[in-house]
């Protein structure tokens, strides 16, 4: 295991600038997520460095060793595909022993042997150990690529949304499981993903980029309660946060610069207008209801759909032209009716200027 | 064979009956989708069974016969399994099936090596290798007849270009050797011209079968730690493997019945030391006449090249689905 940098490296496809001015430091045994929207750089980031991509310029550290030039099999790590990359033509077993039968490693066939089913269990794919690779289903792929890179004890993991095809209960299993591996060998790990819940559990530190730039790099709590700009903010969160322009609403009492309001959909409350009016005390219909902080938002919005979720249900509301998300029980639909208006008010708004930056 | 055709002519009469659309099929009254996918393919059937299945059939029939085609007005007599009986104890047929393996196996390995080794650094895309590509092409796309007579002057013992080339490298008298007329050197002289044609056929399907890899494959290898030699042994050989089998399978069933290459160079000889199975044959027909007897010896090659091409495909239908 070993710690990895990459310093102001940047990327270029012909015209499409994929990563820009690159700079992030991985520490040893740490647990790293990515996060971005789709072509922000992800898949590159983790492709230069395991130096399947030369950058144009900066240096990948890895161990303290610059590597900037140095082939793949010079850096010692490992790598789940984004597509699989299984050997079609090998065997589920072989597929694993694959890295094993390097002469970097020295193991004789019993140790092989044995590394491969431990590994195969691991993943819940030692029923197929014997199959082609090409004769599985795309998680069972998927998990083959997974067991293919934990074979291996490398300098860092490289995982590209390596959950991404397996079932809901799966997903959750092996990400249990991947996080307690990763613990007990103190393994350094690379990780991208668009699943929140895989980001918000496993990360030690989240990395949100967009458009080849790290836009911000911090624990998930960090991430999510103190996003530096929009589009941090709306990277994280479900439904996503519910951004308004400060000035389309009376009575929102912002500071100057702002010029959007984000709210995240646990900090807008909704009460009953017909039961207390739009001064009374408020009588929760969501959930109980805390004070408003100085009512930065309090006002009056119609209800246009309920979406049933099972444990909660989602409230569309608009306010004027602008639509929000908010949560409810999972019985409100018995209380109010689309169409009906409902007075909402917010709590630990979030402001950003112009330019989506934070004030 | 003839049943083997007709079941998968039946196969696809039911597919195109199975793929009509039903529109179509509505507006021809009178007529159901099989039936109407019969009379389409139906003038193909007609045709393979008078120029392919019928003389197939007959030559079978000739075979059992003393029939010789250039005595029409000769009685025909019935003669059982004489010819093939006399045909597999002849030592002059096996000399000749012996001059036809060596032939086969020579050029099918030349070729491969050779052709494998090319496509393999054509694939390395350096610059310019579509224009190396074209230039390698070029012997496949000439004529056998133009080749043969084309070769015929290199190994001109005098004249020849072939021979100065030997003398150049090794140092011998150019006229003190000759490829075409020497019963040792007269087979070689026959593979290397074959080699030099064919070989870029064999490139090409190679080069589909590397291509065929997709990169990604080769880059998990590399982050896998294997060596150059290991991802060549382990991932380029195996994967482009069912393509090298594909083009020994269509070199081999090619070369087994080689005739216009060898009767331009040699017409068999000198002696008979290059004389080939279908040389033999033609000897056998239009000279000698002798119609059943060559008739025999036709479809004992045809029931050989036949059966060793299906034993062949199922190995390399294993090696697929591997
Ligand atoms: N080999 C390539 N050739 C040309 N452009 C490329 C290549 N690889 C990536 N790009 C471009 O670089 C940008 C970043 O791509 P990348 O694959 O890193 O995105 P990503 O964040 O992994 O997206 P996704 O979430 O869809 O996997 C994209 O605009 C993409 O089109
Ligand atoms: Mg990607």
């Amino acid at each position: 295991m070993a710690d990895v940098s990459l310093r102001s490296v940047s990327k270029r496809f012909g015209k499409v600038s994929a990563i820009t001015e690159l700079s992030i430091d991985i520490a040893d045994g740490e647990f790293v997520v990515l996060l971005g929207p789709t072509g922000a750089g992800k898949s590159t980031t983790l492709r230069l460095i395991a130096g399947l991509e030369k950058p144009d310029q900066g240096t990948v550290f890895i161990g303290g060793q610059d590597m900037t030039t140095s082939a793949p099999s010079q850096r010692d790590v490992s790598f789940v595909f984004q597509q699989y990359s299984l050997y079609p033509h090998l065997s589920v077993r072989d597929n694993l022993a694959f890295p094993l039968k390097s002469p970097a490693h020295d193991l004789n066939a019993v140790q092989i042997n044995a590394r491969v089913e431990y590994v195969a269990q691991l993943v819940q794919i030692d029923h197929k150990l014997d199959n082609r690779s090409t004769a599985l289903s795309g998680g069972e792929m998927q998990r083959v690529a997974i067991g293919r890179a934990l074979v291996r004890d490398p300098a860092i993991f490289l995982m590209d949304e390596p959950l991404s095809s397996l079932d809901a209960k799966l997903r959750g299993d092996l990400r249990v499981e991947l996080k307690r591996i990763q613990t007990e060998l103190g393994a350094t790990l690379l990780y991208v993903t668009h699943d929140q819940i895989e980001a918000m559990t496993m990360a030690d530190r989240i990395g949100i980029l967009n458009d080849g730039q790290l836009v911000q790099l911090g624990t998930p709590r960090e991430i999510y309660e103190n996003p530096l700009n929009i589009h941090v903010a709306a990277r994280l969160g479900q439904p996503t946060i519910n951004l308004l322009p400060v000035q389309a609403i009376a009575g929102i009492k912002a500071p100057d610069l702002a010029s959007i309001m984000g709210i995240r959909t646990e900090h807008l409350d909704v009460m009953d207008t017909q039961t207390t009016g739009t001064s009374g005390a408020p009588d929760a219909i969501g959930r109980d209801l805390p004070q408003s902080d100085a009512s930065a938002l309090d006002t009056v919005a119609k209800l246009d759909r309920v979406e049933f979720l099972g444990d909660q249900n989602r409230l569309h509301l608009s306010i004027g032209e602008h639509r929000l998300v908010t949560l409810g029980d999972g019985d409100i639909e018995y209380r109010v009716q689309p169409g009906s208006t409902l007075h909402v008010r917010a709590r630990n708004a979030l402001y950003f200027d112009e330019a989506g930056n934070r004030v | 064979m003839a049943q083997a055709k007709s079941s998968i002519l039946e196969r696809s009469a039911d597919k195109a009956a199975a793929l009509t659309p039903a529109r179509m099929s509505r507006s021809i009254k009178g007529l159901s989708d099989r039936a109407v996918a019969w009379w389409f393919i139906a003038p193909t059937i007609i045709l393979l069974l008078a120029i392919n299945i019928f003389p197939l059939i007959w030559a079978v029939k000739l075979s059992f016969t003393n029939y010789k085609a250039n005595r029409l007005n000769a009685v025909v007599k019935d003669v059982g399994l004489r010819n093939y009986e006399r045909i597999l104890t002849d030592p002059d047929i096996w000399l000749a099936m012996q001059a036809t393996a060596h032939f086969v196996f020579w050029t099918i390995f030349l070729q491969t090596l050779i052709g494998f080794a090319l496509a393999y650094l054509i694939d390395r895309k350096f610059r310019g290798h579509a224009f190396w590509t074209t230039i390698i092409l070029i012997p496949m796309m000439l004529s056998p007849a133009v080749v043969g007579n084309f070769w015929r002057f290199l190994y001109q013992p005098q004249i020849g270009l072939f021979n100065y080339i030997v003398t150049f490298f090794t140092g011998a008298e150019p006229s003190s050797f000759q490829m075409l007329g020497s019963v040792d050197l007269a087979p070689w002289a026959i593979v290397i011209v074959d080699t030099w044609m064919w070989t870029p056929y064999v490139m090409l399907i190679c080069l589909a079968g590397l291509r065929s890899i997709p990169d990604y494959i080769y880059e998990a290898a590399e982050v896998d730690r294997a060596s150059n030699w290991r991802r060549f042994w382990s991932i380029t050989l195996p994967m482009a493997l069912p393509f090298i089998m594909l083009a020994v399978l269509f070199r081999g069933i090619e070369n087994f019945k080689m005739f216009d290459m060898v009767t331009l160079l040699t017409g068999g000889g000198p002696g008979s030391t290059t004389e080939v199975a279908s040389i033999t044959l033609k000897r056998e027909a239009f000279e000698k006449w002798r119609t059943g007897y060559s008739s025999a010896f036709a479809i004992i090659l045809f029931v050989a090249v036949f059966g060793l091409a299906n034993i062949y495909v199922k190995a390399l239908n294993r090696v697929k689905q591997r």
